[in-house]
């Protein structure tokens, strides 16, 4: 009982942080400096009459959830005039994509998910509520982020291996992440992730001679899997599809199944969201899971592995490299998934777990007002305080949605995929036929 | 307690009918035939909601007896993203986490009751029992997280490899270990319905009639033979009441289940280690994927769901009452 008071006290403390987490961006940037473009003077002066009045609800993938929080804070700050609910990322893509198309109630005005609507029929997996369907919906690129691989294994924590692994941070080649998914691979010490960590070595005494051995632990690996329809696992299985073939046939479905040929395969525990994955990881001991670098990063208990990338070189998440994916990836196209994965592109400092989330949105806005809305709160996610934006005479200072993105372990949207998002934006109309993105309103 | 107010609003309507079957005075039985008339349209829309709530789990769960057949109760291979519905394992995970539930809130329950009923000064038990009832308001998902976060290494580092040493690896103490699953779900479910148990036996408690413990203290016996030969055993219908009672909590436990069982449906658990699933946590796991039959099936899962609770709460108030009217 004393535990459990404790445990509820902690729990208490941890949603109060959660809640100062969403604030305080919102409070530390009271004062920014705005060079204020038209749309943003008609947000600023609203005319009474014209304002928006509803809630605009938005939500879906967790993913994406450390950085769209903080953002719509701030959004909701400056905009004091709009009423916007605040992200919901408590359950995933799917829900996302379900809560805009109209499948579930209550509905959010925009969903967001890792993976859009079924706009092709050459796509085996995607989320259909019947043909077509994807082309009543916009559908653009909100959020840029990476797939790290996460691991817990107690015994690598002692002091002489961390400092090995601050010089060479543990790493695996895309076919030893594929076969450890696929229960091909189930102990650490698995002679080819001790050949591909030749540095990472702890002295063992034989008798009288010492020598030294492979540092990783004779123990069962255990897999731990995100809940059906998660979007960061589809992301992660079209690289795995990638990398290893043979074990993962492209992208089947959202969801990694105990091995039935391998002896020694053993259940995988699936979790429901981003933050429920890294506390899972930190509390099971000899664990490897998958969840956006952010998350991994405000997570004290679990490490994240450097992953071999197309070119041969070890590679780290983080700012730098899915940038560099990012900047790899040509001729950028919503239409098809080939044309939208970021995953197992060529360059030294390219990460290779890489994707973009989306966000959905209905194209014929019945109520204008709440369109209006929506299309701005995209506008403002989408875009980055600084040089203007090419496509429209936008001159920007200050803080727009994608400015969190540093701060929050996520990437800026590159400066195409922002006109993109822009150019896809102007597609939504009212039931007139009225864009509801310009300056006039 | 809610159990509290439905037994007293029980009572109030009793003695309300009684009144207004007696013609005394006209105002009085004019008042009383509308407040009567605005009762019966509120029991038949309690009964049309109720046949209602029943006849569309029915409906909804029709495709899926279709398309599963007898193999819903013999199959344990339940994938609703495979389309496999075998609901055996999901029962067994239900009745498996009840069971270790009970075995923890029981005697940790019963013990607390008696101890806050008979041992503590006033002021002590007044505290001691809404410390207990503060753990009815903790919110489930809360639970949940706890129990991954904070319990499941001890019971990963600690419980699980003690009780397979002291057993040899004995069924149902073998296999491997992930901290989560069964034995912790069932842990944890314990905790969440202590405050049931403890709050309901303790009104069982305080139900025994003083002539009986002052009788017995008078006869010699000590304080432990009161509690144990006179307290309980007197009130032994309220205990079993609470125990009941704490049952169907348990049984209908949905978020936290989800979070701690680890969500593996397709395999009959044979060790308290293992990974599992309960009904009402895999409705709640699938539901946000599911369409066409999967639907259904999950609809069949809801039925039996409700065919148990209903069954397991009816006997609780059957006890209950039954107490009530001999006391």
């Amino acid at each position: 009982m004393k535990k459990n008071l404790r445990g509820s006290i902690g729990m208490a403390v941890a949603v109060l942080g959660l809640s100062a987490s969403a604030v305080v961006p919102a409070l530390a940037t009271t004062a920014p400096t705005y060079t204020i473009d038209s749309i943003m003077v008609n947000d600023l002066t609203i005319k009474a009459a014209n304002a928006p009045t509803a809630d605009i609800t938005i939500g879906g993938s967790s993913f994406v959830s450390n950085l769209v929080t903080p953002a719509l804070a701030h959004y909701k700050a400056i905009n004091t005039q709009k009423s916007v609910a605040a992200y919901d990322g408590s359950a995933g893509s799917t829900t996302g994509r379900k809560k805009v198309t109209g499948n579930t109630s209550p509905n959010f005005n925009i969903g967001v998910s890792d993976f859009p609507l079924k706009d092709s029929a050459s796509e085996s997996f995607t989320y259909s509520l019947g043909d077509g369907l994807a082309s009543n919906y916009a559908q653009l690129p909100v959020a840029l982020g990476g797939v790290a691989i996460t691991y817990n294994v107690p015994d690598l924590n002692s002091s002489a291996l961390q400092k090995l692994l601050a010089k060479t941070p543990f790493t695996l080649t895309g076919a030893q992440v594929g076969k450890i998914f696929a229960q091909k691979i189930t102990k650490w010490n698995d002679p080819s992730i001790c050949a591909t960590n030749k540095t990472l070595l702890k002295t063992v005494k034989v008798g009288n001679k010492t020598s030294k051995v492979c540092a990783l632990p004779n123990e069962t690996i255990h897999v731990v899997s995100r809940t059906d329809g998660s979007g960061t696992t589809y992301m992660f299985k079209d690289y795995l599809s990638k990398v290893d073939p043979t074990n993962f046939p492209a992208a089947a479905s959202t969801v990694f199944a105990k091995s039935t040929t391998t002896v020694g395969a053993i259940d995988i525990p699936t979790v429901s969201n981003s933050a429920a994955m890294a506390t899972q990881i930190d509390a099971l001991d000899n664990s490897i899971g998958y969840v956006e670098y952010g998350f991994a990063a405000v997570t004290p208990g679990i490490n994240v592995a450097a992953i071999i990338n197309k070119s041969g070189k070890a590679v780290m998440p983080n700012a730098t490299t899915v940038a560099a994916a990012a900047a790899a990836k040509t001729g950028f196209s919503m239409d098809t998934l080939a044309g939208r994965s970021l995953n197992n592109l060529t360059g030294n400092t390219v990460y290779p777990i890489t994707g973009y989330s989306y966000a959905i949105l209905l194209k014929e806005q019945s109520n204008r007002n709440n369109g209006i809305t929506a299309v701005k709160v995209l506008d403002y996610l989408t875009h980055q305080g600084g040089a203007g934006t090419a496509g429209r005479p936008f001159s920007r200072a200050g803080t727009f949605g994608q400015d969190y993105a540093a701060v929050t372990g996520y990437v800026a949207l590159p400066k195409t995929i922002q006109t993109l998002s822009r150019n896809i934006l102007l597609t939504v109309k009212d039931s007139n036929g009225a864009v509801l993105l310009n300056a006039s309103n | 307690m809610p159990m509290d107010q439905s037994t007293t609003s029980g009572n109030a309507a009793g003695d309300l009918s009684n009144v207004s079957s007696s013609p005394k005075f006209n105002l009085a039985a004019r008042g009383d035939g509308r407040y009567n008339t605005a009762m019966r349209i509120g029991q038949g829309l309690l009964a049309i909601f109720i046949v209602g709530f029943f006849g569309s789990i029915i409906i909804q769960s029709i495709p899926g007896w279709q398309s599963a057949g007898l193999g819903f109760f013999t199959s344990t291979d339940w994938n609703s993203a495979g389309f496999q519905f075998g609901a055996l394992s999901l029962i067994a995970g239900t009745l498996v986490t009840t069971f270790i539930a009970l075995l923890f809130a029981v005697p940790v329950g019963i013990s607390a009751a008696l101890s806050i009923q008979f041992l503590l000064h006033r002021r002590l038990r007044v505290f001691f029992s809404s410390l207990v009832e503060v753990l009815a308001i903790v919110p489930s998902i809360v639970f949940g997280v706890w129990g991954v976060a904070v319990i499941s290494p001890w019971t990963q580092h600690t419980l699980e490899p003690f009780l397979r040493d002291i057993t040899g690896g004995a069924p149902p103490f073998h296999g491997e270990i992930y901290g989560i699953g069964l034995l912790l779900g069932g842990l944890v479910l314990g905790v969440m319905i202590l405050p049931t148990v403890v709050a309901v036996s303790r009104d069982a408690f305080a139900m025994v009639p003083q002539t009986l413990i002052e009788g017995a203290y008078g006869l010699g016996a000590t304080r432990a033979q009161v509690l144990f030969r006179v307290a309980l055993p007197a009130a032994r219908r309220g205990v079993l009441g609470a125990v009941t009672l704490g049952t169907g909590r348990a049984l209908g436990e949905t978020v936290a289940m989800a979070t701690i069982l680890g969500g593996v449906t397709d395999k009959f658990p044979s060790s308290v280690f293992d990974l599992g699933g309960t009904l009402a946590s895999t409705i709640a796991r699938d539901f946000l994927e599911a369409s066409g039959s999967q639907v259904g099936a999950l609809g069949s899962l809801a039925l039996i769901l409700t065919v148990i609770v209903f069954i397991v709460n009816y006997i609780a108030r059957k006890i209950i009452t039954r107490q009530a009217v001999t006391l």
